[in-house]
């Protein structure tokens, strides 16, 4: 069980650091920004008037050599926090990014504890040993397939 | 003022709301004080209210049909050039009309119950019908008081305003129902929750009599999530199909914890274990029903269709927060009746799988409604406005996805109470060799996405496995019944429905997966502006622009562009991308060209144009997204065959509680 918690902590860990490197293109920067025109789409998704001329603003100011930060930086400017299409990685918004991990390691931890505690009391009363598998000499799958096989038929 | 018909709508309405809070009351204090006139004046009062609503709900249906532009909500949602189809769905399409909707299922929902069980459950009934008769009485205060459904103006306008041509699709015409039957389903196993945890016969009964309750309420929530998605992928023109938006949200949550729930509870037919886990998750599942029809319906966070906005939040709010009080406040005080009758006879077994699976659908409804609450958070701490969006749902969700995909793969395949050495060896050694093997290919030949790759070799692994565990299934049937391969295989699936119905659902899921991931890591993207003759490449596709033409359709004026498509070289046809003016919206709609092959979509999307005929188009090509919807169709297969009626499962159930416990 650790070594598949561990797994799977791996596969989160490989999840969240793949994400794209950001490379400086009107693509890149639209999809940070929320269209304003109301439509609650990203601006690379929303193909009205008014995300049209976001993305002719970014890429004269592209054009102009600004960076990609400098140009979302003047769209918070304009617009106030609520253009960005995602929550910084800063300060309190930070909680939004961390939360629902924590949350699921608070939970992993739950289940762990809960898990040992039935373990551990299992283990105090009377061990009764179980032979669900592993029947010498039988097929095991085999075996119980056929016991299953038999309730079905009475 | 004269006395109109939609008089008779409002009277019906507010007649059912008398009659279903004191339904609601002659249950509680009929069973409490053991009058069973009340508790027959209570059954009788179910079934007046359903016929009220049916009667409101019909008076709707006469002035949506009979186009009654005096009534408010028909001029507000529908227009005369409107067809049949469109102009019923208008029902659901603003706020009023979906919660006349909401409540009428919900009121039906309660006579079948009461029917079903007429004999049976003698002690849980009435409490359940008292619970059903409660929210139906909320839904009846709502239409009654704050947004009655048959308001008239003072002079009906020569034409309604029309339905939002966006929500004039198919997609949209069925999403909006099969949602609420989900919704609305999800009342039921919480009724009888609440029922089993007031009266204190909380063994499994409640869960026995809800299992295919609660099967029906997952099947139709997942189908509106389907319908939800296939609307936004043919309609709004972005080429995606799921924005995260907060409704969209609305609906995936509850979907979430109602798929945890439906694992959960086999644990505690099986093993009688997590009783509290199972009430805690029903109670989460019907609150976020709840909290999905109030995102949808009171604007509190703006979304792509919020079509209706109002100011029903406080009601929901507080209806909610009884809801929860009372329910966990009750949950606590039956805390000893709930002791497990069982205990864990390894750390390694299905039921510790299991758990791993709740954990992981639990953190993606945690970190949904994380996501759709934070704006709200934020503005509450900083006093800063701020959106959460499909960036932010992606990155989070994303990896937690892929421990779902990886935990369906392990779960079903690790043995009840315990599993041995051989048991994990025999199971996970093809399979993890396949996977492994699989990747390294994948890897060589060019994929180089870690994000994908990842992804990809789970649905393998999940896959194999279930063949395996399926081909496994079939040889020994055949061996044993000395069936053929193809009887032994269906008779194999018939015999044991719930389970093989469960595998076949995994395998649906697999499909969504691989449309998912072909449409967000494999897909091509190409913006271009040019002149009839040029022509665009994308991918392998060449598409020649032929030029535009301009017709009427109905009361809308079409500009369609004719796109000749070139695969490989080979002329495959035409699509014909466009956009509808119609006069009383200002923004043209956008009427994606799609071409669908098993293997991608050709996505084409008419942006604009000039007058010496130049077009800009923007062409997508979206890998495997068509498995998206074959998955859906797999997904109802799967369910179906679960919800089939099984009578050996019956019986081994049947036997597992005559012999008092495990």
């Amino acid at each position: 069980m650790r070594r598949l918690i561990a797994f799977i902590a791996l596969v989160l860990a490989i999840g969240v650091t793949a994400l794209p490197v950001a490379a400086e293109s009107v693509e890149d920067i639209s999809k940070e920004l929320m269209c304003q025109c109301g439509c609650t789409m990203i601006v690379y998704n929303c193909d009205c008037s008014t995300a049209g001329q976001m993305n002719d603003v970014i890429r004269t100011k592209l054009g102009e050599g600004q960076s990609k930060q400098q140009i979302i930086d003047y769209f918070v400017g304009q617009y106030g926090e609520t253009v960005l299409s995602a929550p910084t990685k800063e300060g309190f918004n930070l909680t939004a990014w961390i939360f629902p991990f924590v949350a699921l390691v608070i939970g992993a931890g739950i289940v762990y504890f809960v898990l040992t505690r039935w373990f551990i009391v299992r283990g105090q009363a009377e061990h009764v040993p179980v032979n669900v598998e592993s029947i010498a000499g039988l097929d095991a799958y085999d075996e119980r397939l056929r016991e299953e096989l038999k309730d079905f038929e009475r | 003022m004269s006395f109109g018909y939609t008089d008779i709508g409002y009277a019906a309405l507010l007649i059912a709301f008398i009659a279903a809070g004191f339904s609601a009351i002659s249950f509680i204090v009929g069973k409490v004080q053991g009058y069973s006139e009340l508790l027959e004046a209570g059954r009788r009062a179910v079934y007046a209210v359903c016929g009220l609503f049916t009667l409101a709900s019909l008076v709707m249906i006469y002035a949506l049909v009979s186009r009654d532009f005096g009534v408010s909500y028909v001029a507000q949602y529908t227009d005369r050039a409107l067809s049949l189809p469109y102009t019923l769905s208008a029902f659901w399409a603003g706020q009023e009309g979906s919660l006349l909707f909401w409540g009428w299922l919900l009121s039906i929902f309660a006579v079948i119950v009461l029917v079903q069980n007429r004999t049976k459950h003698r002690e849980l009934m009435p409490f359940v019908m008292a619970i059903l008769m409660a929210t139906t009485t909320f839904f009846l205060m709502l239409l009654t008081m704050v947004t009655p459904p048959f308001l008239r103006l003072p002079s009906a306008p020569a034409d309604g305003q029309g339905l939002n041509p966006l929500l004039q699709n198919m997609g949209m015409f069925f999403h909006p129902p099969t949602t609420y039957l989900g919704y609305v389903g999800f009342a039921i196993p919480f009724a009888f929750a609440m029922a089993a945890l007031i009266t204190g016969k909380v063994d499994d009964e409640w869960i026995r009599s809800t299992r295919r309750w609660t099967l029906f309420a997952w099947f139709f929530l997942s189908l509106g999530n389907f319908f939800g998605a296939q609307w936004a992928y043919v309609e709004l023109g972005w080429g995606g199909f799921w924005a995260w938006d907060p409704v969209e949200n609305a609906s995936f949550m509850p979907w979430l914890t109602g798929t945890a729930y439906l694992h959960s509870v086999m644990i505690q037919q099986r093993r009688g274990m997590l009783k509290v886990w199972n009430m805690v998750l029903i109670i989460v599942t019907y609150a976020l029903t709840i909290f999905g029809t109030f995102l949808t319906r009171s604007g509190i966070l703006s979304s792509v269709h919020s079509f209706g906005q109002s100011n029903l939040g406080p009601f929901f709010l507080a209806f909610i927060a009884m809801a929860l009080v009372l329910s966990v406040g009750l949950l606590i005080d039956r805390l000893p009746y709930l002791r497990s009758e069982n205990e864990l006879d390894s750390m390694m077994s299905r039921e510790s799988s299991f758990l791993l699976n709740n954990l992981i659908l639990l953190g993606a409804a945690v970190a949904t409604f994380w996501g759709v609450i934070f704006p709200l958070v934020s503005e509450a701490v900083r006093g800063v406005k701020i959106t959460v969006s499909m960036p932010f749902f992606n990155q989070v969700n994303g990896p937690i996805f892929l421990g779902l995909l990886l935990i369906m793969g392990i779960c079903p395949l690790i043995g009840w109470r315990k599993a041995s050495k051989e048991n994990l060896i025999r199971n996970f050694l093809y399979p993890t060799v396949l996977t492994i093997g699989f990747a390294v290919i994948a890897y060589v030949l060019g994929l180089r996405d870690i994000y994908a790759l990842i992804a990809v070799s789970l649905c393998v692994f999940v896959v194999s496995v279930i063949i395996l565990e399926i081909w496994r299934g079939t040889r020994a049937r055949r061996r044993t019944a000395g069936e053929n391969y193809l009887v032994a295989l269906c008779s194999l699936v018939w015999h044991n429905k719930p389970r093989y119905g469960g595998y076949i659902v995994h395998l649906s899921i697999v499909m969504i997966a691989m449309g998912i991931i072909g449409a967000f890591a494999f897909k091509t993207e190409v913006d271009a502006t040019v002149t009839p003759g040029e022509m665009i490449n994308v991918d392998r596709f060449s598409l020649k622009y032929g030029g535009l033409s301009e017709y009427p359709r109905g009361d809308k004026d079409v500009v369609a562009a004719s796109v000749e498509v070139y695969n490989g070289g080979k002329r495959v046809g035409y699509v014909y991308p466009a956009k509808l003016f119609t006069a009383k919206q200002e923004q043209p709609t956008t009427e994606v060209a799609i071409r669908t092959t098993a293997m991608e979509d050709l996505y084409v999307i008419l942006g604009g144009w000039d007058k010496d005929q130049s077009a800009s188009f923007k062409v997508l090509v979206n890998p495997l997204v068509v498995w998206i919807w074959i998955g859906g169709a797999v997904m109802l297969l799967g369910t179906a065959i679960a919800f089939w009626p099984d009578e050996r499962e019956k019986r081994r159930l049947d036997a597992r509680y005559r012999a008092g416990g495990a």
